[in-house]
């Protein structure tokens, strides 16, 4: 569905067209479990479902387009992620690749390694050997689909602190082949 | 060293997804590649999708949390029913059971007062004869006899409104008390007066030391029953009251009362609560709800996102 259509689906939704809802689900949902399965791996289902009633809740008086609904709903997430782990009383962990060791990887080709992967095995893949809030920016601006401001408003960053991480973020990526 | 050569635009459109791998700079093809994975299109579980776009749909059209509220109504229900449980065994069976003073010593005290607001007798766990102010095991005898007593103030209070009378005459309780009478060979109302009018005396006398089973029909053992009294004094007529101490004979301690009950009773005061006691509480079965953290405590406006706390 092209952003037009996702606009049109958010003004009809906030009256309570559960077509238009469906179509923001379908739309935004995907990106959203990507997100939260590598933040909190064992609730990400549930905290998607509770970050989108979380969402409605806003939805009939919300005022923006689809990239400020999306940047509202990754602030919720956001916020869901902290509440979980503050109720468990865990940290985020990150969570390492099952298979080959990078070793024998090291002789593939980038694509035909990545062409192994499944999306969430990518998105550990990128994120893996950053420094947390580097891998955090990186989150927000690829999975989330967010960009810089949006991420730095999310973050409590200004916009230049959020430029410098991706930056390292990437020269670190750019030393590391494959990833993994 | 610094192999990234990005500026930020190209940068942007990298992690945008707009720069395919093969047009990536070099060493950054991967990069690209697991973005573009990263960022591919997949389906939604449609089971978990109906069951959110419904309650989405729900709270929107509610302006609140349909979740929260529908718990609450689910709640406000449960509380609902078990009133009305509650009030239906307080209004029929509870009536009876309070009437005969058979309800447990706390819930008799609180049902005797309230009754006694709308000008209804009902014995108390201090003045009455019920069960529980007695520590012997419950026996047949001793919970008819005591019933008996508290039917009949039961009958005298319902006699005055004819639809409950009506109601009374099909009751099984009731027609216990008409066959009492009978056996008796007198009229329902004029058997309650004696019996009644036989135990307002024991209420001022000291509090029995023993007390035997009463015989399942009044009147036929005359002394029994009562609470011990100085010589020469007895019921000129009418049953005697039941459920109360006797005057030292004891034909159940000697064993000539082959099961009808226990052979000898304990002091009628400082015991244990009485067995029949759980026969007369009902379990209110309103289950706990399961409070859940739920969807609504967001404080980030509709309008867009704003400062979330970290938690790496």
């Amino acid at each position: 569905m092209k952003p037009a259509d996702l606009g049109a689906a958010l003004r009809l939704a906030g009256t309570g067209d559960e077509q238009a809802i469906a179509a923001l689900y379908r739309a935004l949902q995907p990106a959203l479990l990507r997100y939260l399965r590598h933040e909190a791996p064992d609730a990400a289902e549930d905290l998607a479902s509770e970050t989108w009633l979380g969402a409605a809740q806003g939805l009939a008086t919300f005022e923006g387009g689809i990239d400020a609904f999306r940047a509202f709903l990754f602030t919720i997430a956001r916020r869901r992620v902290a509440d979980h782990y503050r109720t468990t009383a865990r940290r985020p962990r990150l969570v390492p690749l099952q298979g080959e060791p990078n070793g024998s990887r090291a002789a593939e080709s980038a694509e035909v390694v990545v062409d192994r992967l499944s999306d969430q095995e990518a998105v550990e893949a990128l994120l893996a050997n950053l420094a947390p809030d580097q891998a955090e920016v990186l989150l927000l601006r690829v999975v989330g689909g967010l960009n810089v401001d949006q991420v730095a408003q999310i973050l409590g960053r200004n916009p230049g602190a959020v430029r410098m991480l991706q930056h390292r973020a990437l020269q670190k990526l750019q030393k590391i082949p494959t990833g993994p | 060293m610094d192999q990234h050569p990005f500026d930020d635009t190209a940068t942007d459109a990298l992690l945008d997804g707009k720069v395919s791998p093969a047009q990536a700079p070099e060493g950054l093809q991967h990069v690209a590649a697991l973005i573009h994975l990263a960022q591919a299109p997949a389906t939604t579980d449609r089971a978990a999708e109906r069951q959110v776009v419904s309650q989405m749909g729900a709270i929107v059209r509610g302006g609140g949390s349909g979740v929260a509220a529908s718990r609450f109504a689910a709640h406000r229900a449960r509380l609902a029913t078990v009133a009305a449980v509650a009030g239906f065994v307080v209004l029929s069976g509870g009536a009876v059971a309070a009437a005969a003073g058979a309800l447990p010593n706390p819930v008799q005290r609180v049902v005797a007062s309230g009754f006694s607001n709308v000008g209804i007798s009902m014995p108390t766990p201090t003045t009455g004869a019920g069960p529980t102010t007695t520590v012997a095991p419950p026996t047949t005898t001793r919970h008819a006899a005591a019933t008996l007593a508290g039917l009949c103030v039961a009958y005298r209070a319902a006699s005055k409104n004819p639809t409950a009378a009506a109601h009374q005459a099909r009751a099984t309780a009731f027609v216990r008390l008409a066959e009492a009478a009978r056996a008796h060979h007198e009229s329902v109302a004029a058997y309650c007066t004696h019996l009644l009018a036989a135990r307002r005396p024991a209420h001022h006398a000291a509090p029995p030391t023993t007390s035997r089973p009463p015989t399942s029909v009044p009147g036929k053992d005359r002394g029994e029953g009562r609470p011990k009294e100085p010589s020469g004094t007895h019921h000129p007529s009418g049953p005697p009251p039941p459920g109360e101490g006797h005057g030292g004979h004891d034909p159940a301690s000697d064993g000539h009362h082959g099961g009808r009950g226990p052979t000898t009773i304990p002091p009628s005061h400082g015991g244990s609560s009485h067995g029949d006691d759980g026969g007369h509480t009902s379990g209110s079965g309103g289950g706990s709800s399961g409070h859940t953290s739920g969807p609504g405590h967001d404080s980030s406006g509709p309008s867009g996102p704003s400062g979330p706390s970290g938690h790496h």
